[in-house]
């Protein structure tokens, strides 16, 4: 094994140290242009685009060269036994990837830590093995594409969006998914590397495994197919709602002008001064709110998920970042990076000895323009020149902050899970004083249900218009109106569901229709990885179940079910199966659906000999 | 022979003296005055909040059946509107807002029209839920509000240009959004007379540098006389029995006066003019079953009504009798039934407000209570501390006669005392007899303040505005102020050796020509907004921007300052302009600028203070990017007031308050980016 190794190492190691070097290279002029460790999308996903195609391109090449004719008479005859085999191989490219890709971003993470005045987490470091982790999973997803008879196994790269889309608690739990599906894969990779490559898998276990990751790119895949057989043949016939908006449906309100959409929501509405409302909206100033609550950080999350890398203050010169190790800012000079001290939950704290347990923070704050730190219960407000601090803002009892404060031009507004304050701007961004909110509006829904939000300035006060695709619940669209006054008065306008829609049910609910039982362990695994995050995706499962089935939805997902396992009764009798195989497709398809049944279809290896027969025996 | 000639000469003796006496440059009241000043108590120091607090009631509005009262509270971050039955006394909010700047009342009683920034808005005094917006006003496409339309229930007038086939329209918009055309023209309508049926039957046109008045009917279209800009000629009323037009405008005298126009004769008849022939006429009261006039008011030295008839005049009597003020605005009920007298004594900060019933001679105080609720949480400068503001008449260098005000603060030697030039901005605008922050607040600190009403001021006839003849900047403008100034030191008023000169806006622009263009007359230099060119300023005009009157403002500064499209008259003033001098000026100067003025480039305000910064010379200057042209915060106002008077405590020695809050020092310190003044420590 050693030998097959070093061999197998030997061919790759020139390239291994090249890359490595050059991404050292890359990385330190990357970090004279900008902060190496500040999050930024492009670079995010170039280095992403980079390191998992690259290792997904290593791993199918490396196996891809081992199965010519020759090669792989030569290779699979060796004295060991093909797990043994592949397992050299597939060491040899985990080095290689360990110096293309961890080395260097180890290396550059150790030299601005010792080096640099920029604060270093261990976060920071936990990214190398996070990054290390996700390509050897791309690489072994390449491994398994190229020797195994699944035509779908490059589908499993899927999990890498899945892996990077979640905002795990904690770096267990950043880690721990990754890990599994390596483990997962490298077991995968064992059992597919065998004599005959042709032959399909024939044990439960990897059957189960696989199908269950690459599920998930199946549902994609079949949502992207009613493209083809739903939504180009309406384009084609000229009758596509997006171009003929449904009367009555939620998505009509797009081709209205501001008055009009007023008119269109409160059409079947008694509120009594209607047409005059519908007369202000049109000449009134409007102003778009964000309501969807902002992704706060977590302790140790791997810094790519940073919303902002640092405050920056020019008068004083200072860069204040914050530190998830000691859950404190820490400042430095601009240029000279000198230390200008601390920032906790109870102000600036000038030496290090000088901090204790109640000036850390709990959560990580977002930074706000240059001066404001916003956490789930209070907005802080620093003045850098006193070296003072102010809390700005607190939410009320049983509340807490969803974002921080956002700027429009009549206003400043923060949102809560309960209410939305609204500030007058010179209150909130010139005086350095306790903030008081001049209109306190509760939400009509819950926030995770509101789209977005206008506000529509009055005389009096703002006419707040909320809509949501799911405002009312699953699949429950609708748009709901509140008059703030600036006396306090809060009177509920109207509030409009929109039953009609623009799509037929099996296209609006596809998702979870071609898969009820996947759309539910998706939810569950989001939940166990983000529990304080709540969204659209993880509404009841009862509340979609119900409204699925209202609109009859829910009987075809069971139709479907059953479809799916007479049609893979049909395939599966057509070859030689053992019982254990049988079983876990049955299973599979049973549980998974329709999902399954294309994982079955790919991996089954098939050739068209007749119009009815097109699956050939498979190879006893 | 002999005996003639010496009783010639006796007979002179005594008439010269009284000739001399007659000459109204009032020498015995300033005198007087002055030993009245100086024998008061000192006013304690007033502080800086309490001073800038403006009086929390405004827009105080008699409905046209004289049974309500509108107005408006100012709060603290926002305005709430008001309205009180005169007849129960009952009491009540309408709703809060930030966004009223002035109300109107429809001729039904019971609307309400709100100015503000945005446009027009309405409400029904009596229905709080019916406020709503009428409609957007775009000033950068020349909408423009005219006012109420009196021959409607409820609704107003506006005028709007037309981009499509460049016609500017007169529209009538009723409460209810309803609209209507009234009259279309190919130029700008800048003011119009309707008949009773609400038709147009008289406009007035700007034209090249005039204004035509002409007559409309079913007919046709006549002129029927020009005036000359700055002339504000208006037609006020027609009386169709007689063919008669009531106007207010310039003719024979060299002031604006009270005129009836005979259509079909063309002959002008003289109803009412200044008897101190120096005021141009401000508000005319017509009686309205007869369309007469029967009061003129002036404003003058404060602001005086004169009666056309015995009757008025008997009334006149008694208010000024009952009120004792020098200051009182009359705003009657439609039918002159209810007078709204609106008692805005310069010795008071606050106006007091009286309900007057002329058939029954009763005066009432309905707002009193509201005052005194507010006194409270609104403190102002009490009365016995506001000093004295005296007119003064004087004659410049060239022999024009010019008015103008000083202010003698309390228990100081006048003499003694440094004196603060404070030119008015403009410069086509003038100093009134009110009551007037900023120079009580630097007469609190122990200066006195003199007000020159210079030429091109307003107010005062054609002549005064004209007779500046463009020439600003080293010129004939600032000759007015420094020879105004050097009267009221003549007077034995301010130490020669402790002057010093603030200003806003065109004031501002005299401050630095003054430390330029007399580098050794004053100590320091406070200038706020201040343009350093007037041909820089005007090329920082938005294009459709108009003045008060509605005028294009490139077009006035043309005829009146500048012509930015000649380059050899923009040569001209920019060679006599503060900007080209400014190596001159060897004193300490204090500039405060807004990034939103509209009027007033902040960079060039910048560009001239990093000139003389880099030169070596003191220097101070405060920018708050969020204020425009006149600072609205109160925080902003407040470090507006702190650079003033610390500048002058500095520099020629009066007082100044200590303390500074912190929210103060912090603003100081973020908006201060020049300060070679150390206006504040450590900056």
């Amino acid at each position: 094994m050693l030998e097959l190794f070093r061999c197998e190492f030997r061919r790759y190691a020139l390239w291994s140290i090249l890359v490595c070097v050059s991404a050292i290279c890359l990385l330190f002029f990357l970090s004279k242009l900008k902060p190496l460790f500040e999050a930024s999308t492009e670079q995010s996903a170039l280095t992403s685009v980079i390191m998992f195609l690259g290792s997904f391109l290593f791993g199918f090449l490396q196996m891809f060269l081992h199965k010519r004719k020759n090669h792989w008479t030569f290779l699979i005859h060796r004295p060991l036994s093909p797990g043994r085999i592949y397992l050299s191989l597939m060491s040899a490219g985990a080095v290689c990837l360990v110096i293309a890709l961890f080395v260097p971003w180890l290396t550059v993470t150790f030299i601005h830590d010792l080096f640099t005045g920029h604060v270093i987490d261990n976060r920071h470091y936990l990214y190398a093995f996070f990054a290390l982790f996700t390509a050897f999973f791309a690489y072994l997803v390449g491994n398994l594409t190229a020797i195994s008879s699944y035509k779908g196994s490059f589908t499993a790269l899927i999990m890498l969006y899945l892996i990077l889309d979640a905002n795990p608690k904690t770096p267990f739990l950043q880690m721990l998914p990754i890990i599994i599906l390596c483990a997962m894969f490298v077991y995968l990779n064992l059992v597919s590397f065998r004599v005959d490559l042709k032959k399909p898998l024939d044990n439960a276990l990897p059957i189960v495994l696989i199908t269950s990751v690459t599920s998930f790119a199946m549902i994609f895949l079949l949502l992207l197919s009613t493209t083809i057989f739903y939504h180009i043949p309406r384009f084609i016939a000229g009758n596509h709602p997006d171009n003929n908006p449904v009367a009555g449906s939620y998505h009509a309100l797009w081709q209205f002008e501001q008055g009009e959409q007023a008119e269109y929501v409160l059409q079947n509405s008694d509120y009594g001064l209607k047409e005059q409302l519908v007369d202000q909206l049109e000449l009134a100033e409007m102003e778009y709110l964000r309501i969807r609550p902002w992704n706060f950080m977590q302790p140790g999350q791997v810094y790519t998920r940073d919303v902002q890398y640092a405050l920056e203050h020019n008068q004083t010169n200072s860069i204040w970042q914050f530190s998830h190790d000691s859950m404190l800012l820490e400042g430095r000079e601009k240029l000279s990076s000198e230390p200008l001290g601390f920032l906790g939950k109870n102000g600036f704290v000038t030496k290090a000895e000088d901090i204790g347990e109640a000036d850390r923070f709990t959560s990580v704050p977002f930074l706000v323009r240059d001066r404001f730190l916003v956490t789930s219960d209070a907005i802080y407000e620093l003045n850098y020149e006193e070296r003072s601090f102010l809390i700005k803002h607190q939410p009320g009892a049983g509340e807490y902050y969803v974002s921080g404060p956002q700027i429009t031009d009549l206003f400043v507004y923060v949102v809560t899970n309960k209410q939305t304050y609204i500030f007058n701007r010179s209150v909130l961004l010139d005086e350095f004083q306790v903030a008081e909110a001049e209109y306190v509006i509760p939400h009509p829904a819950s926030v995770y249900e509101i789209d977005f939000a206008k506000a529509y300035r009055m005389v009096d006060g703002y006419v707040m218009w909320y809509q949501g695709r799911f405002l009312n619940g699953y699949d429950q669209s609708g748009v709901h109106m509140t008059y703030a006054r600036l006396d306090g008065q809060i009177e509920q306008i109207a509030s409009r569901e929109f039953t009609q829609y623009p799509h037929p049910p099996w296209i609006r609910h596809f998702d979870v229709m071609i898969s009820p039982l996947l759309y539910l362990a998706q939810v569950q695994v989001y939940h166990f990885l983000e529990p304080e995050v709540k969204t659209s995706l993880y509404l009841p499962t009862s509340q979609v179940w119900r409204q699925m089935e209202k609109h009859g939805t829910s009987y075809v997902a069971i139709a479907l079910n059953l479809i799916s396992l007479f049609v893979a009764f049909i395939l599966l009798r057509r070859q030689h199966n053992s019982l254990q195989v049988n079983i876990s497709w049955y299973l599979m398809i049973g549980i998974i659906g329709l999902p399954a049944l294309a994982c079955l279809v790919l991996m089954t290896p098939w050739t068209w000999s007749s119009p009815l027969t097109f699956f050939r025996a498979r190879h006893a | 022979m002999r005996k003639l000639l010496i009783r010639l000469c006796i007979l002179a003796a005594f008439v010269l003296p009284l000739q001399m006496l007659a000459q109204p440059q009032l020498v015995a009241p300033l005198e007087q005055a002055m030993e009245r000043a100086q024998s008061s108590a000192k006013a304690p120091l007033v502080s800086r909040s309490i001073m800038i607090q403006r009086p929390p009631l405004r827009s105080v509005k008699l409905s046209p059946d004289g049974q309500h009262i509108a107005y408006v509270l100012e709060q603290k971050k926002h305005r709430e509107l008001w309205w009180m039955n005169l007849s129960n006394g009952l009491n009540q909010r309408v709703f809060s807002s930030t966004m009223i700047s002035d109300i109107i009342w429809a001729k039904d009683n019971k609307t309400l029209f709100l100015l503000n920034r945005q446009g027009v808005s309405t409400v029904q005094i009596d229905k709080p839920s019916s406020a709503r917006f009428l409609l957007n006003l775009d000033r950068d496409k020349q909408d423009h509000f005219f006012g109420v339309d009196n021959t409607q229930e409820a609704a107003f007038l506006f005028t709007r240009h037309s981009k499509q086939d460049n016609a500017h329209v007169v529209y009538r918009m009723s409460a209810d959004g309803g609209t209507s055309e009234v009259m279309r023209k190919s130029f700008r309508i800048m003011d119009f007379l309707q008949d009773k049926n609400g038709t147009i039957a008289f406009y007035t046109r700007h034209r090249g540098s005039q204004f035509e008045l002409w007559h409309r009917n079913d007919k046709s279209e006549q002129m029927l006389f020009t005036c000359a800009d700055f002339d504000a000629c208006e037609a006020l009323s027609f009386d169709k029995g007689n063919n008669s037009l009531l106007v207010k405008m310039q003719r024979a005298l060299p002031q604006s006066a009270l005129y009836k126009f005979a259509l079909d004769t063309g002959k002008w008849q003289l109803l009412h003019s200044d008897p101190k022939s120096f005021y141009s006429v401000n508000h005319i009261i017509i009686e309205p079953r007869t369309g007469n006039p029967v009061m003129a008011g002036y404003s003058d030295e404060h602001f005086s009504y004169y009666a056309l008839d015995s009757k008025h005049a008997e009334l006149l009597e008694r208010i000024n009798t009952k009120l004792k003020s020098p200051n009182v605005f009359i705003q009657p009920s439609d039918a002159l039934d209810v007078w709204l007298l609106v008692d805005a004594n310069p010795a008071r900060v606050i106006p007091k407000y009286y309900v007057y019933s002329p058939s029954k001679d009763e005066f009432s105080r309905p707002l009193q209570k509201t005052l005194e609720q507010l006194a409270a949480q609104f403190p102002v400068m009490p009365d016995e501390y506001i000093a004295s503001q005296i007119p003064v008449y004087y004659s410049v260098s060239d022999g024009m006669k010019q008015q103008g005000y000083v202010t003698l603060p309390k228990g100081y030697d006048p003499a003694s005392v440094p004196l603060i030039v404070m030119p008015h901005g403009g410069p086509w605008n003038r100093v009134k007899g009110d009551y007037d922050a900023r120079a009580q607040f630097m007469a609190n600190r122990g200066y006195a303040v003199f007000q020159p009403n210079f030429r091109s001021s307003t107010g005062f006839g054609r002549q005064y505005v004209t007779s500046a003849n463009k020439d600003f900047g080293k010129g004939r403008v600032h000759q007015d102020i420094i020879d105004g100034m050097q009267y009221i030191l003549g007077q034995g008023i301010g130490n020669k050796k402790k002057l010093a000169i603030y200003g806003h806006s065109f004031g501002g622009f005299s401050v630095l020509g003054a430390l330029a263009f007399e580098p050794q007359l004053f100590q320091v230099g406070i200038a706020g907004a201040a343009p350093v060119d007037l041909a820089k300023s005007v090329r920082n005009f938005k294009p459709d921007a108009l003045d008060p009157r509605g005028i294009p403002r490139h077009q006035v500064f043309k005829h009146f300052a500048v012509d930015i499209n000649d380059e050899a008259d923009v040569q001209r003033l920019a060679s006599q302009s503060p900007d080209a001098h400014w190596q001159q000026v060897n004193k300490p100067l204090y500039l405060t600028a807004g990034g939103q003025d509209d009027r007033v480039s902040i960079l060039n305000i910048r560009d001239y203070a990093l000139r003389l910064h880099r030169a070596g010379k003191k220097i101070s200057l405060l920018e708050d990017p969020n204020e425009g042209h006149s600072f609205r915060q109160k925080l902003a106002i407040e470090a507006y007031f702190y650079v003033i008077e610390k500048a002058l405590s500095d520099h020629v020695g009066g007082r100044v308050q200590a303390d500074q809050s912190q929210n103060l020092q912090r603003y100081m310190k973020r908006k201060l980016v020049l300060d070679s003044n150390d206006l504040v420590v450590g900056s």
